[in-house]
């Protein structure tokens, strides 16, 4: 066996910042994952019940969630509805037993990032957990992007808010003139300040930032 | 050609020459004829040897006419009887025939075809008066054997339903003549042959093989006192079965698929956890720091690998109920190691364990894991049946020679078809969990102390589970000293 592979293997990317939030009422699966996490680097925290978890982690957490469905109480599709309820944006990994594929398939269509079936090979969960995380990454860039876009637009006055809607609907600057009974000049005074306001050098940027404002903000960009 | 015997009672020798000509020269019958010259010697000949029919005359000097009729028929029941009228008296003649003659003939018109007819018809239709008498008697017998007490089984000879009747003569419970309970009371020596009914393989021409079949014989009582014949039944069950033998597999497959099912979610649990931690020590091997990490990983793929150990051992131990290591136990340690064992699992569940001891407890013969292996499955039965917030109870009582424990839930309880399956193997009313061995392990283990397990549950109202041990008051000092550690 060669132990350098799985060291490089495991050790391999930069990780993005994050936890792996563990819940299974199984200790020595919940210990094993844990440990395997660690191996690699990353921050993990178990649980061995969903509602330990949720008394737990009270805000919205970086990283993400792997939890057995099975378990007495509440089980893992339980807890991922109540995730989404409480506005939570963990991807969700759903470990699964023998013979609950239907499980799995129910998880997924209640938006689980991703499954896997016991008994699973570990450097298939690492590889997992590891494009949630980043997956969660991503997202939340995505989000911050949003939230400061969002910003930005409210910081803008009536008359530029105007002009923006049309800017991005793609008026040119004489339309816009023409609609607004302004003067050419005015649209442009108006049209730098929207640039300098929102942070971008271009029309093409601003469209692109107006219609990520308008994403919802569970949505995937 | 008929052969018959038949006997002439004739005092008038031409008569007799005449008869014993007409009979001997028939070239179509052969009889038999005995003669005699009176009442008296033919009684005699009926007595020594039996005889088809009787060729009576009505005046004989030593009888007066009919009586002799009542007296022939009264003794032998099955003998025919014709009689021979010298008179042309038809009045006598239908007297005769109502007191038990067959027919009658004039001896003024006694010709050779006539009398052999009217001796073979006599035959006949004794023959089959006496058929009918006798199908009446077998009839009687079957009533009185149906009617005296009513039970059955099915196929197999088991006892599946209330019998009251076998109860109320036996004495029995249904509990004890359940299945095949009731042959205990049979006499011991008749069993075998009593069981045996059930295995009759007859031979059957028209397939040419041995098929099952199911006997049953009644016996002919003929006059009240003696067994004359054997009524028998034979009934094929080869059919049913074979039905029966193709269920049977389809339910061992199904409970094979069960057992499957079940041991890969107990084992597949501890195999992950032991691979990934082990996975997880590759990882930090060549780490100069990871001497902990190294020692926690490989704890828990030991504690995973016991784990597997302990699932096949827990079948196995099921699939042969192996010898177990007998000895002197403290039964309050057993019960606080289960208790401490499920204490978590009872608060991770909502619900609250509570042990009431009012009785200080007797050291027990027996296997301390096993009793303790036997509470717990109890135990966490209670707990998955049950809601949060409620309560299981756990309490022992002394009862003269036996103490006993019982863990009772207030949960969902159990349908009669749950309870009359909660022993069978691979039998679980959980959906999610479980190998369905739990009780029946249970069973087996109680079993082998010498012990009981009862069950008693309401749909909706909680179960109440029993286990009773023997109490023993010897002392053993070469027990002493093993009392206090346990193998496992």
């Amino acid at each position: 066996m060669n132990t350098q592979s799985h060291e490089t293997e495991g050790r391999a990317d930069a990780k993005p910042a994050g936890t792996v939030f563990v819940v299974d009422d199984d200790e020595q699966v919940r210990r094993s994952i844990e440990q395997l996490g660690r191996s690699v680097g990353l921050n993990v925290a178990a649980f061995a019940s969903a509602d330990e978890f949720l008394k737990s982690v009270s805000d919205d957490v970086a990283g993400c969630l792997v939890t057995d469905v099975r378990m007495p109480g509440m089980n893992g599709l339980d807890l991922q509805r109540r995730l989404a309820e409480s506005g939570f944006c963990l991807p969700v990994v759903v470990v699964t037993g023998y013979a609950e594929v239907p499980m799995a398939v129910q998880a997924l269509k209640a938006g689980a990032f991703d499954f896997i079936q016991k008994p699973f090979r570990p450097l298939a969960l690492v590889e997992v957990i590891q494009r949630a995380i980043e997956a969660d990454a991503k997202h939340r860039k995505q989000r911050q992007q949003v939230r400061e876009i969002r910003t930005r637009l409210a910081s803008l006055s009536l008359r530029e808010s105007e002009v923006l809607k049309l800017l991005a609907s793609g008026k040119t600057t004489k339309r816009i003139s023409a609609q607004l009974n302004i003067s050419l000049t005015t649209v442009d005074f108006h049209r730098n300040n929207i640039l300098g306001k929102m942070r971008v050098d271009n029309l093409v940027e601003l469209t692109r930032a107006v219609a990520l404002s308008e994403l919802a903000d569970d949505e995937p960009i | 050609m008929t052969t018959a015997s038949a006997l002439l009672i004739e005092d008038n020798p031409a008569d007799r020459a005449k008869i014993a000509y007409e009979l001997r020269m028939d070239e179509y019958s052969s009889f038999d004829l005995t003669v005699a010259e009176s009442l008296q010697a033919g009684l005699e000949q009926l007595m020594s040897q039996p005889f088809d029919v009787v060729l009576l005359d009505l005046s004989l000097p030593d009888a007066r006419g009919l009586d002799a009729v009542l007296e022939l028929t009264r003794t032998w029941p099955d003998l025919a009887v014709v009689v021979l009228t010298g008179l042309e008296d038809k009045q006598t003649a239908l007297v005769a025939l109502k007191q038990g003659a067959q027919d009658y003939l004039s001896k003024d018109w006694l010709d050779r075809n006539l009398l052999i007819r009217a001796l073979q018809y006599a035959i006949e239709r004794k023959r089959n008066a006496v058929d009918l008498r006798r199908s009446e008697q077998r009839y009687r017998a079957l009533v009185a054997a149906m009617t005296s007490i009513v039970w059955s089984t099915d196929a197999d000879g088991a006892i599946q339903d209330e019998q009251p009747a076998w109860a109320e003569y036996t004495g029995q419970t249904s509990r004890q003549y359940h299945r095949r309970g009731w042959l205990d009371a049979l006499h011991a020596e008749d069993r075998p042959s009593v069981e045996s009914f059930w295995d009759l393989r007859v031979w059957h021409a028209s397939s040419q093989r041995h098929r099952r079949c199911i006997a049953r014989v009644v016996p002919l009582i003929a006059d009240g006192v003696e067994v004359s014949e054997w009524v028998g039944t034979l009934t094929d069950v080869e059919d049913a079965k074979q039905a029966e033998e193709a269920l049977r597999r389809a339910e061992r497959l199904a409970s094979l698929g069960t057992l499957a099912a079940g041991i890969a979610h107990e084992i597949n649990n501890p195999i992950v956890a032991a691979w990934t931690s082990a996975e997880a020590a590759l990882n930090v091997l060549d780490q100069p720091e990871a001497r902990e990490m190294l020692s926690e990983c490989l704890q828990n793929v030991i504690q995973s690998v016991l784990r597997c150990r302990d699932t096949v051992e827990g079948v196995l131990r099921f699939a042969r109920h192996g010898e177990v290591d007998l000895r002197y136990c403290d039964l309050a340690r057993v019960i606080r190691q289960a208790i401490n064992e499920l204490e978590h699992y009872a608060e991770a569940h909502g619900q609250t364990l509570t042990w009431n001891n009012v009785v200080e407890l007797p050291r027990i013969y027996g296997n301390e894991a096993q009793m303790q292996q036997v509470l717990v499955t109890l135990m966490r039965n209670a707990i998955e049946a049950g809601r949060a917030g409620d309560r299981v109870e756990l309490a022992a009582i002394l009862q003269e020679e036996l103490v006993q424990i019982t863990v009772t839930d207030y949960g969902h309880g159990m349908t009669a078809t749950e309870q009359q399956r909660a022993f069978d193997p691979f039998f679980t009313s959980r959906k999610e969990r479980g190998t369905g061995l739990g009780l029946s392990i249970a069973h087996g283990i109680m079993e082998g102390h010498g012990g009981a397990i009862e069950l008693t549950s309401e749909e909706g109202g909680g179960t109440k589970v029993t286990v009773r041990f023997p109490v023993t008051n010897m002392t053993n000092p070469l027990d002493e000293g093993k009392t206090k550690e346990s193998p496992e």
